[in-house]
């Protein structure tokens, strides 16, 4: 199981049930990347605001999990994905306080003053996830969709109007535009490729 | 780490995907949305399609103020007039006189006849533009977004519509008829240059709604987009 600290796991977090031979735990590690390589990338860029920073904490998550699998630290594959998690975590904390102390440390050598450290500007990191050719597709199959589809979608994703406005504003109840909002983004996901990972892009070309 | 695991009819109630990537939750709803999503295919699927939909939302706005941007503006920039001494890439306009030189007697006539010059060409581009808006209708006096791209509106009893000049290159325009507090009625992508809305399908008769349309290419950029033009044209006196 994971740790409640915020720390990463430890060995004695980890319930050992059923060792598998290859990986020393029942998870194959070549699961890691198809399965969290989007998620790491899109949870780090948020928490960093730095859509490159995020693939170094993705690679370095990928890299101690792996570590940890080899070693048999995690071996219940339900606990995986708490373990990644945590690890994830851990890697941005640790990053976000070696920034905090290198901006202290400059910031002194420069005036001689502390420095007051805020929270990181809430500016957009997500968006530069996506791939240019990739927005140009989403944008081809929104318009492609029935009109009735694509104007749902565009009210709640560009607009930026909650399923209880637009419900007030066609006449329907926020259930059944949740309902409509499903069915629109599984007609939506259909016309696009289905690339479960490469949508989300490595930005630094490593 | 949050206090409180989510489900998955929380996360679909509370449009959790759509507020994540808005940036809307709180920190520890956003914490608990990660956790989740983690463990979560149809969550991540769910805020894969929610990133992707943001993305496209930025790269629209995007091209939406590049194409409301005036014909002609970032063509070439501004011509600078710095005072003398003050640096700057423009052309200088230097006000003083050469020191030393000898007074000249028609200098201020100079002037006059520079005034009066710029005069006449003011007067003659004024009637020259009031005799062509006479010649090509109303319409043409909206114009300013995009000089070819010129919306008429066509009323009936039922029916709301507009007709437009095809643009060059076009590959389809974008059609959305604005009330007039600009809240969006309806919005089509059409191949045609005509449009035809039902009265009943927009609430009735929408006084003081506007159409505009836009001309995208095959890459959904924008070439053209027209001035906001009265879905119904005020009587004539």
């Amino acid at each position: 199981m994971v740790s409640d600290s915020g720390a990463e796991p430890t060995d004695a977090d980890a319930p050992r049930v059923g060792i598998d031979s290859s990986t020393a735990s029942g998870i194959p590690e070549s699961e890691l990347v198809p399965r969290f390589w989007g998620r790491l990338r899109v949870f780090a860029a948020r928490q960093l605001n730095d859509a490159t920073a995020a693939e170094d904490v993705a690679q370095e998550t990928l890299r101690r999990v792996g570590e940890a699998l080899r070693a048999g630290r995690v071996q219940q594959p339900a606990a995986l994905p708490g373990f990644v998690f945590q690890t994830a975590r851990h890697v941005c904390l640790q990053l976000q306080r070696s920034a905090a102390r290198e901006t202290r440390a400059l910031t002194r050598a420069a005036s001689g003053d502390e420095p007051e450290v805020g929270p990181a500007p809430a500016a957009d990191a997500l968006s530069a996830l996506i791939t240019e050719e990739r927005k140009l597709a989403v944008r081809r199959a929104l318009y492609a969709l029935d009109s009735s589809d694509g104007e749902l979608l565009r009210l709640m994703y560009f607009d930026q109007m909650s399923a209880e406005q637009i419900a007030a504003k066609l006449g329907s109840t926020p259930g059944a535009i949740r309902v409509r909002k499903h069915r629109a983004l599984r007609r939506l996901a259909d016309r696009l490729a289905p690339t479960p990972t490469s949508n989300i892009i490595a930005t630094s070309g490593t | 780490m949050a206090d409180q695991a989510l489900d998955c009819a929380h996360v679909d109630e509370e449009d959790y995907e759509v507020r994540y990537v808005q940036g809307a939750l709180s920190a520890e709803e956003a914490e608990a949305f990660e956790e989740h999503y983690f463990g979560c295919d149809r969550c991540w699927s769910a805020l894969e399609r929610a990133l992707d939909l943001h993305a496209a939302r930025e790269e629209h706005a995007a091209s939406a103020s590049v194409s409301a941007t005036p014909t002609g503006a970032s063509a070439s920039p501004p011509l600078t007039v710095a005072p003398p001494g003050v640096g700057g890439t423009g052309p200088t306009l230097r006000l003083s006189s050469r020191s030393g030189t000898r007074p000249r007697p028609w200098a201020s006539h100079w002037w006059q006849a520079a005034a009066a010059a710029a005069l006449i060409l003011m007067v003659g581009t004024w009637r020259w533009q009031r005799g062509h808006a006479a010649l090509v209708g109303p319409i043409d006096a909206e114009r300013g977004t995009a000089a070819d791209l010129h919306v008429r509106p066509s009323t009936r009893r039922d029916s709301l519509g507009a007709t437009w000049s095809p643009v060059r290159g076009a590959e389809e325009y974008r059609v959305r008829l604005f009330t007039a507090d600009g809240t969006l009625l309806i919005e089509r992508e059409l191949k045609d240059t005509a449009v035809s809305v039902a009265r009943a399908a927009v609430g009735g008769v929408p006084s003081g709604a506007f159409w505009s349309v836009e001309a995208v290419d095959a890459t959904r950029r924008s070439l053209a987009r027209s001035r906001l033009t009265p879905a119904v044209p005020p009587p004539s006196p």
